[in-house]
This record gives C-alpha cells, sequence and structure tokens, in this order.
C-alpha cells in the first residue's frame, strides 16, 4: 500500500472499531486532551502546556482518558470508550510515538476477564468487518487473530521463559530487572502463534488495578500480545476511593525518590471515586499497533500521518 | 563525555569495560506502564564482534574517548606500521594486525586517517583508490582479452589481487581499499 492506501486503510480500521462499540450499547465520549492532572504514573511523562484561559494556567496532555472517562463512570455513563490521540513523553520507535492513538472503553459490572472477551470478539470483528484475512504476519511470525488467546500469567510466563519466579518489583532495583526480563526474555515470546494475554501482574504494577487478595495477591491487569507486539492493557477498575489515595501518594513519593518532576495529584478524579464509582472493567487499546498488525506494516509510523521519524537523528552538538 | 540513552544513535561510539563500540542498531522498547530501555547492538571496535545489550533509560553511557589524527605512512618496523602525524610530526606504532590485509596496499608517505582511542592508534582508514605497480603476473592467453577472466597478479608492495586477463607486468592499476579489488589500469 502507498502512503495514501495505508492512511484510508486506517481510517476504515477507526470506523470499524466505532461501528463494534456503537454495535455493543457503548457511546462515544469525546473529554479533553488537555487537563489539570494527567494522573501520577511513575514511568509515563506527561507532557505539560502552559496557557489557556489564563497566560500562567498550567496543564497537560493526556496520556490515556482513563481518569477522565472514570468520572463518566461515575456520572453514570454506562458503557463508554473513547477513540482519539494521548501523549507520553520520551517514547519513539518502531512501536512508539509520542503522540499516538489510544483507545479506551469501560464496562460497568465486568472485570478484567469481561475485557479479554471483549478484546477477543473484537479482533475477530475487524478482519471480518474490513474484508481481510485473519491471519496476520508480523517480523516472520504468522497470528490468527481469530483463534481464543491463550492465557498466561506473569508468574506462569516468569518461569516458563527465564526459569524462575519474577523478581520482587517493589524496589527501583527490583523493578528494573523485572521489566529487563520482560523485554528481552519474555515479550519475544509471547504471541508468536496465537493471540496470548499475559494477566495478573504484582500488585505494585498496576497503579488503578483491583488486587486479588489470597496467598500471593495479584493485580487483575491483562495485555494482550500478537506477535510480541504489545496491543492492550485491561484491569478490573480499582474503584475503592481510599486504597486509590494512598497509591497516588506512593506513587507522588516514588517519582520524588527518583528525582522526577513532580505532578499535581487527580484531585478531581478521587473526589470523583469518593462519589462511588460502579465496579467496572476498563482496556486501553493501541490502535496505531493494531491498523499496522492489520496492514502488514513495519512500523506505527507507516500508519501515522507526519509521525516522527523513529530513529531520529539529534543535531550534532 | 557522558551520553544518556536518548543520545543513542547508530554510529554513536560508547566505551564498555574499557572497550571501544560502535552502535550498528538501536530500538526504544517499553512494556506499557513499565521501565523504559533502549535495545543496542554493538561492534566492538577492536575486534568486530557484536554485542547486545538492553539499556535502561536514565544509565549513563561513557562515551569513547576517539581522537582522528591526518598521518602519512612511513615504513615498516618488525611487527608494527610506522604513520606520521602530518601536522605534529609524532610518530605512532600501529600493529600488522590492526590493519591486517590492508597493510599490503601501504606505499611510503601515502595519506591516511589514524584512529586513536585512549591515545592508542585503533583503525587506520586508507584512502579508498591507491595506485600499484603490477610486478608479477602470467602473460595472458592470446584473444583471450574479452572473455572477463581473471588472473592472480603481485603488486609491487606484496600484494596479491585477481586482475583482467589484459593485464602485463609493470602496468600501474588503482585498487579499491575497500574491497581489495581491481578497478581499472592507470597511465604512467
Amino acid at each position: 500500500m502507498n502512503p495514501i492506501e495505508l492512511l484510508r486503510f486506517r481510517a476504515r480500521v477507526l470506523t470499524a472499531i466505532r461501528q463494534f462499540f456503537t454495535g455493543r450499547g457503548f457511546w462515544e465520549a469525546d473529554t479533553p486532551l488537555r487537563v489539570r492532572s494527567p494522573g501520577t504514573e511513575v514511568h509515563l511523562v506527561p507532557l505539560r502546556v502552559l496557557g489557556g484561559a489564563r497566560p500562567g494556567d498550567e496543564r497537560f496532555l493526556i496520556t490515556s482518558p482513563e481518569l477522565q472517562l472514570k468520572r463518566l463512570l461515575v456520572l453514570g455513563s454506562g458503557p463508554v470508550f473513547q477513540l482519539g490521540h494521548v501523549f507520553r513523553g520520551g517514547e519513539l520507535g518502531p512501536l512508539h510515538q509520542p503522540e499516538f492513538t489510544l483507545l479506551e472503553w469501560y464496562r460497568p459490572g465486568s472485570d478484567y476477564r469481561g475485557m479479554m472477551a471483549d478484546t477477543e470478539d473484537l479482533l475477530r470483528f475487524l478482519p471480518l468487518a474490513l474484508g481481510l484475512p485473519t491471519t496476520v504476519r508480523w517480523q516472520g511470525h504468522e497470528v490468527d487473530l481469530a483463534r481464543p488467546a491463550a492465557r498466561l500469567t506473569v508468574a506462569e510466563a516468569f518461569q516458563r521463559y527465564t526459569g524462575a519466579p519474577p523478581p520482587d518489583p517493589t524496589t527501583p532495583a527490583g523493578e528494573a530487572a523485572y521489566y529487563r526480563l520482560l523485554v528481552e526474555q519474555i515479550e519475544p515470546q509471547l504471541g508468536n502463534e496465537i493471540p496470548t494475554f499475559l494477566l495478573d501482574y504484582p500488585p505494585s504494577q498496576a497503579s488503578l488495578a483491583r488486587i486479588r487478595p489470597g496467598a500471593s495477591p495479584v493485580a487483575e491487569r491483562t495485555e494482550l500480545y500478537v506477535a510480541g507486539v504489545e496491543l492492550c492493557n485491561a484491569f478490573s477498575e480499582l474503584t475503592d476511593p481510599v486504597e486509590q489515595r494512598a497509591r497516588v501518594a506512593q506513587e507522588l513519593e516514588a517519582r520524588r525518590l527518583l528525582g522526577l518532576s513532580p505532578l499535581p495529584a487527580a484531585t478531581e478524579f478521587l473526589e470523583a471515586l469518593a462519589q462511588g464509582m460502579p465496579a467496572a472493567g476498563g482496556n486501553a487499546l493501541g490502535v496505531d499497533r493494531l491498523v499496522m498488525l492489520l496492514a502488514g506494516a513495519a512500523g506505527i509510523d507507516e500508519v501515522l500521518p507526519f509521525a516522527e521519524p523513529p530513529a531520529f537523528v539529534p543535531p550534532a552538538p | 563525555m557522558i551520553y544518556e540513552t536518548s543520545d543513542i544513535r547508530k554510529g554513536l561510539k560508547i566505551e564498555i569495560d574499557g572497550a571501544p563500540y560502535v552502535v550498528v542498531d538501536f530500538q526504544f522498547v517499553k512494556p506499557g506502564k513499565g521501565v523504559a530501555f533502549t535495545r543496542t547492538r554493538l561492534k566492538n571496535m577492536e575486534t568486530g564482534s557484536i554485542l547486545e545489550r538492553t539499556i535502561r533509560t536514565g544509565e549513563k553511557l561513557d562515551g569513547a574517548d576517539m581522537e582522528e589524527h591526518d598521518a602519512e605512512y612511513l615504513y615498516k618496523e618488525a611487527d608494527h606500521y610506522v604513520f606520521m602525524d602530518i601536522e605534529s610530526y609524532e610518530q605512532f606504532h600501529v600493529a600488522e594486525t590492526i590493519l591486517g590485509e590492508n597493510g599490503l596496499f601501504l606505499t611510503e608517505n601515502l595519506k591516511v586517517k589514524l584512529l586513536l582511542h585512549n591515545g592508542r592508534p585503533l583503525t587506520v582508514e586508507l584512502p579508498n583508490f591507491v595506485e600499484l605497480a603490477v610486478v608479477e603476473s602470467d602473460p595472458g592467453l592470446k584473444g583471450d582479452t574479452a572473455s572477463g577472466g581473471t588472473k592472480p597478479a603481485i603488486l609491487s608492495t606484496g600484494a596479491r589481487i585477481q586482475v583482467p586477463l589484459f593485464v602485463n607486468v609493470g602496468e600501474l592499476l588503482r585498487i579499491d581499499t575497500r574491497t581489495g579489488t581491481y578497478v581499472e589500469r592507470v597511465k604512467r
């Protein structure tokens, strides 16, 4: 496909996604991209915007519409989705752009299992709606999107691909070791034959997910991999305002210890949670990666107009 | 010179455990909500061996201390070649092994680029083309000049290369030092 054909194909995928969700009782929200608090997650870099109504106003571009969509859930939105651009600083590569397209949906009364089922439905629906074969090819792997996805817990994945349980990610060094193994040894193995959900994360690795208590508690979080590409991230959403407030405080403290720029606590979101958020499953899916896989493109820059070159060469000092 | 992971690009020269490496490929990787890394493919500039290394965002990299000198070839001494910096007249002894086969394309006063790592010679870059005379080669078969066939020849420096059948002893040849191959005959 030439560049315009790829972009027209992308437009058809976006239309089909909207068709999928509106046909299932979801409505499309359109929440602000420019917000007072972009969330406090330690490993995301929100882009700061100055000015607006008044010259000195400090706002941030959203890294995801999650906090705003949850405020809608509290207001009684019912099933809702958003399909739009989000912004994350410092991310540039074949699978990363600082501005990219995120699909996010919430289903009240559901949980991460419901999100896995929704995702499988969506992956079956899209090739059908677009008149495409259900098999995608990427970096030598052929994956049939129509086959039921495998389910592998984080503990099982570490045991299978590294021969040991995951390092304890509650310290900065342990967390770095955990992610190093994940990117070097585990992710490249995931979803190379059939789509694969990685699920049940260490509790510290899911700031907005519900923890399932037990002998070894896990966060009810899941990510889908196709041909080693991470496609989405879903939670059984945390609805407890006290627990959520404590985690935000922890994140702000972790950011301070790491010398990261301070961020405002998500006050409006925390206040909304205190009003009572319905139990819900939520999922965020990288649309550019999905379009890339469906189009057989090598990187997401090919399916985005005027993307940043992924091998950007900075000017010589 | 200290680099950040955001400085990583193809051709960047860094030092790991005292050895100089050049970045031949790199890719940003980051699991959603997780720690970011840059996956790199590095070539050891001394041995040519390839190292794969995943570097966490925030880790610092030591730049390799590299200096390039314009130099010319003087003479060979035991298992070393001797070069002289054109500006400072400083002499550098370069082990035979660093030049490898290219040592046989050196002629007196040949201008080269000498790359030093921590003050020690690392690579010697020859001009892309040198001109050398044929000192030994069997005469080509009569009437076979258009066949495109080749034969071995020995050049004035001792280098052995394949040349077209029509090349004769005493002729001057242009050689591509990057491939070690014959390009054309040159009029004296």
